[in-house]
């Protein structure tokens, strides 16, 4: 697959210990997986890492925002490069495809009223956004 | 100022828990600290998972510095005599250098 060249491969074994350093602490070890990224306003965008800096500013490649309430969860449309400042970001993991297959993609209608269930009774539908003090 | 950093490398490999500003609990093994305190999670699970399901597919995950409000630690990993000796001795060598 040309666009995701280095999905399987591991990142080169350093033998300096400040590159090994480097290698450990970075995104490195994230290039080219599909992450989930959460925001500080509380969206998370799922794409593909290209590239980072020590900002944590990133690139995503097809890349869309998902929506999630439970187990059930809608994706946005249209896919595309986003490119996001770090200070926005939250925290970014790897997206395990087995425990993907436990969520339930659903109509942004039917996740809408999947919120408002869960409002009703009072419960918390999403980490909640918050500011830099 | 290494002082902290120093302080999370003894901890790489142990299990803590990093809560965060918005809230949010993740459980997971130390993997590596930066000189931003950054912190990568192996093997994370979030606290309370009912609340917000959609991480549970993450395995390892990479946290800012800047989002973490607390990090719990293993009580029995944190030798509070060496921290309180190295945070003297920092303090020391900080006041000389003024």
């Amino acid at each position: 697959d040309r666009r995701r060249p280095t999905q399987n491969q591991q990142p080169p074994q350093p033998t300096d210990p400040f590159v090994e350093h480097a290698v450990r602490t970075s995104l490195i070890s994230f290039l080219d997986k599909r992450l989930l990224v959460v925001l500080r306003d509380g969206r998370n965008i799922i794409g593909d890492l290209r590239t980072f800096d020590r900002n944590a500013n990133i690139v995503l490649v097809d890349a869309c925002e998902r929506e999630v309430v439970g187990k059930y969860y809608t994706d946005s449309k249209e896919s595309g490069v986003y490119l996001i400042r770090g200070d926005n970001v939250v925290m970014m993991g790897d997206v395990d495809p087995k425990m993907e297959r436990l969520l339930e993609p659903v109509t942004k209608e039917t996740l809408q009223k999947k919120a408002e269930e869960l409002k009703s009774k009072g419960k918390p539908t999403a980490p909640k956004a918050f500011e830099d003090d | 100022r290494m002082h902290f950093l120093s302080f999370f490398k003894t901890l790489i490999g142990k299990q803590i828990i990093v809560e965060l500003k918005n809230d949010l609990a993740l459980q997971g093994t130390l993997h590596s600290v930066d000189q931003y305190l950054n912190i990568k999670l192996n093997d994370m699970k979030v606290i309370d998972p009912t609340k917000y399901p959609h991480l549970n597919a993450v395995k390892n995950c990479f946290i800012r510095g800047s989002v973490v409000r607390y990090v719990q630690l293993p009580a029995k990993d944190v030798d509070t005599q060496l921290l309180q000796d190295s945070t003297r001795r920092a303090l020391k060598s900080g006041e000389k250098l003024r």
